[in-house]
């Protein structure tokens, strides 16, 4: 169980720390510029 | 209220809050909003007129493609975070196109049961998807830009098909520019529609790679399902109801357990429990 809770103790903190690096190298800008255009691979065409 | 009925208005509640941009559907227009910046836990496709997230394995694939990049924190910390926190509960109550394969499976027509041994083989194929079209491609081949295409929103996704439609009914210019990818995805489409009348979840069974991610971290996410033994008659009711096919008396955290919850409604002495948060309790306490 100790085993158990350190995994998930360890995992919650690298997918944080992984959010704020992304945020910093700009990652999250180009989700957001990506999401505001149709995505046309999406749909089919191109 | 029955189970079934309860998980039914969830899912429904979970696509309308995912879609709840209604004015996108009128309009023929996606969301530009800011709340873009921020995966949503589901597949659910940012090209959908009513999306307000973006959809984690299209953004995963877009920053992989992106100019000087070879890897995303961001949208791989998301995934992490819901993969650890909910795990496939995502899957089992708030995926949008989940809840239309559940719908398609209620139609009553005869049944189709795979061969065990093909399904068990089937069953990779999600990993394939995740490993090669998502995380792979875009990073390897690179076009003169050092830009790499998003592989599995191109050739594969039918949620990203199935969510364009609109789009494009309203949209004159991108009726024009339709062409044989859009032939070619609205075939996958097809295919996922009819095969889903059929079989249970096929999507999910055998190809969704977000659902292939979240499975990695069934053993370890906060949320948890238990069967207490010594409660337990084996009388086999939990397998009989699983849409998943789980062998839920052996492994109640498979990979594959979308945590619906049929199997924990249908035990006839409360054997299996489910629990959420850092589980502190020793075995057996
Ligand atoms: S496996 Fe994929 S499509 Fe199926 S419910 Fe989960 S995220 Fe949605
Ligand atoms: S094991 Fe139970 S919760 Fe998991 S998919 Fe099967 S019926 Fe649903
Ligand atoms: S339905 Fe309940 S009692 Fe029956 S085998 Fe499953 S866990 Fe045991």
């Amino acid at each position: 169980m100790k085993r158990k809770l350190a995994v998930q103790i360890a995992i919650i903190a690298i997918a944080v720390a992984f959010i704020l690096i992304g945020i910093f190298s700009g990652e999250a800008t180009i989700v957001l510029r990506k999401a505001r255009d149709i995505c046309l691979s999406c749909i089919g065409i191109g | 209220m029955k189970h079934e009925r309860k998980r039914t208005i969830i899912q429904f509640l979970a696509a309308a809050f995912f879609n709840g941009y209604a004015a996108g559907f009128a309009k023929g227009q996606i969301f530009k909003g800011g709340t873009k910046i921020l995966c949503v836990p589901v597949l659910n496709c940012y090209s959908c007129p009513g999306a307000l997230g973006s959809c984690p394995i299209g953004s995963l694939q877009a920053v992989l493609g992106s100019r000087n990049k070879r890897f995303s924190f961001y949208v791989l910390g998301l995934m992490m975070l819901f993969g650890m926190v909910l795990g496939r509960l995502v899957c089992g109550f708030l995926c949008p196109f989940g809840l239309l394969q559940d719908l398609l499976h209620r139609i009553p027509i005869k049944k189709v049961k795979v061969n065990p041994k093909l399904d068990k083989v089937l069953r990779y194929v999600k990993y394939a998807v995740l490993l090669v079209l998502v995380l792979l491609l875009p990073v390897l081949i690179r076009n003169d830009f050092d830009m790499g295409e998003t592989w599995f929103c191109k050739y594969l996704c039918p949620a990203g098909a199935l969510e364009g439609i609109p789009l494009i009914l309203a949209n004159p210019a991108l009726q024009s520019a339709l062409g044989f990818l859009f032939s070619w995805k609205m075939c996958v489409l097809l295919i996922v529609l009819i095969s889903s009348t059929l079989i249970h979840r096929p999507f999910c069974k055998y190809l969704c790679p977000l659902g292939a991610f979240y499975g990695l971290f069934s053993k370890f996410s906060l949320y948890q399902m238990e069967i207490d033994k010594s409660k337990c008659i084996g009388c086999g009711k939990c397998e009989s109801v699983c849409p998943m096919d789980v062998k839920c008396l052996k492994d109640m955290n498979s990979a594959e357990c979308i945590r619906c919850g049929k199997c924990k409604a249908q035990c006839p002495v409360h054997a299996i429990e489910s629990t959420f948060g850092f589980n502190l309790k020793k075995k057996g306490e």
